[in-house]
């Protein structure tokens, strides 16, 4: 009966206070998730500045579609006065409409970047800016609190949700880059003088100012290229580590002639062989192949490769030469320019001829096929090198990196693409292979690829080919259902054929993987330079069955060393 | 009779008010206390679905405890975030709600079982004691785990009738939740209440006996560089003599019967699992760290670095190493988990099906309290603490048949003693939810004396992420704890985010 009496009370206390909500004052949001300009429009007292200078550029409205998906990297009002006292300007208006656009530009990249994949991101970020450039993420002590974009502008906040992407806010103001290598080296404010003039008296400084260039494509129409390059700069002080005081000490040190432009020059030489044709930032170069120590690179002087190599933690250019070995200046190093890097390294460096290095050469690791997808071409969700949930495939018919002839020009014997990139999925046995991509070919009997190689130093090389197989192969490896176990001819610069069956050597047939077939136990090569590797189809069944397809990972080639 | 009424009465109320705060008023899962909590069984009910509620635990008991060591490894991408310390507090692995509905659990016997006895004639003082010790025990134990993996937490020590988490505790202090945890234990002790043994033999090592309340203690001790009352706790487990004492088991073929089929007389605390009467397999250590001889990429792994230790060990023909802790696989470099999963025999046949899949997730054993002690030992430093640590842990290799360490004392330093230590509790407690708090107990004690070193160790294991970021993070010791969950932040305004994932508005 206690009970009772004490629960009819807790019920009259109920209905007395029904009314009287217990909650008054909290807010409670269902549903608040808005697009990006309105998102910062309702924390004025974050990104106002930033408002004005998107208002100012005209691109406010533009970033709150629906439709598109942004990230958008956001200074705070602190970041966006700090930029002003610096350029000594007290408005955006100051600076003009186009320099507004580029420079709101540079902080909008259009694809969605969650957290994870920021945060596991080391070096540049896959997808560019609106304004066509490369972000890059560095991280210093502290984890996610000290990660930095551009080594520029820490990151306060991670990913803040709007319907239509994602907004990080920055603690300073990124400067949009719209200088060439060349010109960061001269604006740098670091002492590259005696470099700079050996950049400008050889010519090179010409090429490497140059951001766009025309070039053709497959189709013959001429199209505006962005050029890449990665200089590895030397400073004044440097130089005088070795008794150079300026350009003359320089071209006597390498007994240059004063042709300076003559590509046969030493200097000119000496220039080029500090530039790569390609955008590096530094956690590239110091990236290996898997398995791999040291890598090569091919340099802008003719046949001229340069090495980098690790050691435990230690990177070294041109580990094999005691005396003209030298390292990376890290803390001078990603100086970044709309065309590419500059590197600072810690010696003059002068040209080193490399022993000969192991090789290896992955059929799908180009600038080339990496930008094409990098640019969302290929089934959706593709993302090169990452081996994601689902298997995905782009079509590479168009680049020019592979050349070919079909005996199918209407591709019509299998369902699969001519030529395509194919990257794996999670738990996949092709994941074995070098970052889980393989090159896929479905061209015909009598069909056939060509591709350059890396350029290779001269000597002799024992070269091995992976190939992937899938269990649908199987016909081929059993030389049956109207194959001859998948025979192929390969050459390299036309000579040196080879007919072999590599797929007839694979035993596991039941399962999906990759394998090696060495190709050649010795082959020479008595210049150093890139060679044309080809290969032509040469099984009927390629033309007849619908499974015939075949797949390439990498071409290792490892030198043999003769006593 | 007298709940149809009262039902009618609330019911009829839900009708009469019709403001929508009045169904904030009554819980929506109400726990009719009053009429609940009237007999023995009553209070055994709640105890257990206690440990029934553990079970749900031990992913996170895996997870928390093995990925960011990397000596166990996982291809899941939650688990992948916590392991490459990218962890967010949206991910679903860092959620911690099971481990508060097993504290809620504790909590609400602690404050009704002693009123039981008010109502049960038959439910005497010794036996609710007896009771509170089990309590006192699940809920320290939640709170070390909480403690470990978050470092601040908000410490409930009183019952809520629903099932959500009340929503205006803040943080307390890893100090103030250690010193809880003690509490705890002692007032546990302090009546003699706590058991040798039960009636029922799994019981023994299913249920909280006064052996899993010193061992308990001894780790918590051991977190909160208590040296002295981590020995003194781990000694009433080595020294005793008690003939149901948990014992260590020296014969290296009875080392696979700690796994395989449980309940060892090593054992000392272990969540039980029974597949034949109950078909309870969900969340059975076997089930998270599957095996199958043609599965080359399973979860869970054992990571190359930990694979090479393991294969250096089998080398050496120790029981715990192949056919133990782990099998291989055709790309030998990553061993596969098998003294879950296996039956203790040399083929890959062998191993547990249907619902044979029921293996016991051990939490306490007589060989981790020992190393506990070793470790101890070594932090109080001096020849003859170190020389009984190596002592304990040559007892532990000779078991697996594995040379017996023989250190210099003058030519060997405090971290090369720890190091001896660290290996031997990666080696012997492989995959046993250990290793993180291992390492965090090198980096973080003595103020933070072999930070450096525990980093250096993190890195040569982890080798899914680059060396610079997790130096990187780790140099932030806040980072070493995980996230507070997303949804707990947004409920509950008085709690702060651990300050390194600040980084969200």
């Amino acid at each position: 009966m206690k009970k009772i009496g004490k629960l009819y009370l807790l019920m009259l206390i109920i209905l007395c206070a029904a009314c009287d909500d217990p909650y008054k004052g909290d807010t409670f949001s269902v549903y608040d998730i808005q697009p990006a300009s309105t998102y910062l429009s309702n924390r004025p007292e974050d990104f106002s500045e930033w408002i004005s200078i998107m208002k100012y550029a005209d691109l406010y409205n533009a970033i709150n579609q629906a439709t598109e998906h942004f990230t958008l990297f956001v200074p705070n009002n602190s970041a966006v006065k700090a930029f002003y006292e610096k350029k000594g300007i007290s408005s955006i208006e100051v600076l003009g409409k186009e320099y507004a656009q580029t420079l709101v530009k540079y902080h909008i990249i259009q694809d969605t970047i969650n957290q994870e994949t920021f945060l596991a991101t080391e070096g540049e970020l896959e997808k560019k800016t609106i304004s066509e450039d490369n972000l890059s993420v560095s991280t210093e002590e502290g984890g996610m609190q000290a990660v930095y974009l551009n080594k520029e502008a820490r990151v306060l906040e991670f990913a803040n949700t709007v319907s239509n992407g994602y907004v990080y806010m920055l603690e300073s103001v990124m400067t949009p880059l719209t200088e060439s290598v060349y010109e960061r080296i001269v604006d740098s404010g670091r002492s590259y003088d005696i470099f700079q003039e050996a950049l400008e008296k050889t010519g090179w400084s010409k090429t490497i100012n140059q951001i766009f260039v025309e070039t053709e494509n497959a189709f013959g129409i001429t199209v505006k290229q962005k050029t890449n390059f990665t200089v590895f700069a030397v400073t004044n002080e440097t130089y005088q580590k070795d008794g150079i005081n300026n350009l003359n000490d320089l071209a006597k040190k390498l007994k240059a002639g004063d042709d300076y432009e003559n590509a046969e020059n030493a200097l000119n030489q000496y220039v080029g062989y500090h530039i790569l044709k390609a955008s590096y930032p530094l956690a590239r170069l110091q990236k290996f192949d898997n398995g791999a120590a040291s890598k090569v690179y091919e340099t802008a002087a003719e046949g001229c490769l340069i090495k980098i190599s690790q050691n435990e933690d230690a990177f070294y250019i041109n580990p094999d030469d005691e005396e003209k070995m030298t390292t990376f200046v890290e803390d001078n190093c990603d100086l970044k320019a709309k065309n590419g890097y500059i590197q600072e390294v810690a010696s003059y460096m002068p040209i080193v001829d490399p022993t000969p290095e192991q090789v290896l050469f992955d059929v799908t690791d180009i600038e080339e096929v990496a930008n094409w997808i990098k640019d969302g071409n290929g089934e959706d969700g593709i993302k090169y090198q990452t081996i994601q949930e689902g298997e995905k495939k782009s079509n590479l018919s168009t680049m020019s990196c592979y050349k070919y002839q079909l005996n199918n020009p209407g591709g019509t014997y299998s369902k699969w693409y001519n030529i395509a990139y194919l990257i794996s999925k999670t738990g996949s046995g092709w994941n074995e292979g070098q970052y889980g991509d393989l090159l896929m070919l479905n061209l015909g009997n009598t069909g056939w690829i060509s591709m350059q190689t890396p350029t290779l130093m001269k000597g002799k090389y024992k070269v091995t080919v992976q190939f992937g197989y899938a269990t649908s192969m199987k016909f081929i490896c059993a030389a049956s259902g109207g194959s001859n176990g998948g025979q192929m001819k390969f050459t390299f610069d036309d000579k040196n054929e080879k007919v072999e069956k590599p797929y007839m050597s694979y035993k596991d047939t039941g399962t999906l993987g990759v394998f090696k077939y060495t190709l050649y136990d010795s082959i020479e090569f008595d210049k150093t330079m890139s060679h044309t590797f080809k290969i032509v189809v040469d099984d009927p069944a390629a033309s007849t069955s619908s499974d015939y397809r075949f797949y390439i990972d990498y071409i290792l080639f490892e030198p043999i060393i003769e006593k | 009779m007298k709940k149809i009424f009262l039902t009618t009465l609330l019911i009829g109320g839900l009708f009469i008010s019709s403001c929508n705060d009045f169904l904030e008023v009554l819980p929506k899962d109400k726990q009719a206390t009053d009429t609940y909590w009237e007999s023995a069984s009553d209070v055994e009910s709640i105890l257990g679905q206690g440990y029934s509620t553990m079970r749900l635990c031990v992913p996170k008991m895996l997870q928390w405890g093995e990925l960011r060591g990397s000596s166990v490894t996982t291809t899941l991408t939650k688990g992948y975030m916590i392991q490459n310390f990218q962890v967010l507090p949206g991910n679903d692995f860092v959620k911690w709600m099971d481990f508060y509905k097993v504290i809620n659990l504790a909590n609400s016997v602690l404050e009704n079982a002693p009123g039981v006895m008010d109502k049960d004639e038959s439910y005497k003082l010794s036996q609710m004691n007896s009771h509170l010790t089990e309590a006192y025990f699940m809920r320290g134990l939640m709170y070390l785990y909480l403690v470990r993996n978050f470092q601040e937490v908000p410490l409930l020590t009183k019952a809520y009738i629903d099932d959500t988490m009340p929503n205006d505790v803040p943080k307390s202090s890893e100090k103030e939740i250690i010193d809880q945890i003690k509490e705890d234990v002692k007032a546990a002790l302090a009546t003699g209440a706590a058991k040798e043994m039960f009636e029922e033999s799994w019981a023994n090592k299913g249920r909280a006996t006064k052996w899993a309340l010193y061992a308990l203690m001894a780790e918590t001790c051991l977190w909160a560089e208590d040296y002295d009352e981590c020995i003194t706790y781990a000694d009433y487990l080595i020294n005793a003599t008690s003939a149901r004492r948990p014992v260590f088991m020296s014969i290296p073929t009875q080392w696979f019967q700690m796994f395989y089929p449980g309940n060892s007389n090593e054992s000392i605390f272990e969540i039980q699992y029974n597949g034949a009467v109950y078909q309870q397999t969900t969340n059975s250590p076997c089930k998270i760290f599957t095996y199958s001889s043609g599965d080359e990429s399973p979860e869970y792994r054992f990571s190359a670095p930990m694979t090479l230790r393991l294969d250096e060990e089998f080398q050496q023909k120790a029981a715990r190493s192949y056919w133990g802790a782990y099998a291989g696989t055709k790309y030998l470099e990553y061993g596969k988990i098998w003294k879950y999963y296996g039956l203790g025999l040399d083929a890959e046949e062998s191993v547990r099906t249907g619902n044979d899949l029921d293996a016991n997730f051990i939490i306490y054993r007589m060989a981790d309290v020992m190393l506990m002690k070793a470790e101890a030992l070594v932090r109080k430093g001096g020849t003859d603490s170190w020389q009984a640590a190596i002592d304990l842990l040559n007892k532990i290799r000779k078991r697996s048949e594995l040379p017996e360490l023989t250190p210099n004392f003058s030519e060997t330093s405090e971290l090369e003693m720890l190091q001896l230590v660290l290996h031997e509790r990666d080696m012997e407690l492989a995959a046993e939810g250990k290793r993180w708090y291992d390492l965090v107990r090198l980096g973080k004690q003595q103020n933070y004396k072999y930070k450096a070193d525990f980093i250096s160790i993190v890195i040569e294991n982890n080798k899914t992420v680059g060396s610079k970021w997790i130096n990187s993070v780790l140099s932030n010791e806040h980072a070493w704890f995980l996230p507070i969950p997303e949804d707990d932040i947004n409920t509950n305004k008085y709690l702060e985010q651990n300050p390194y994932y600040d980084v969200i508005k």
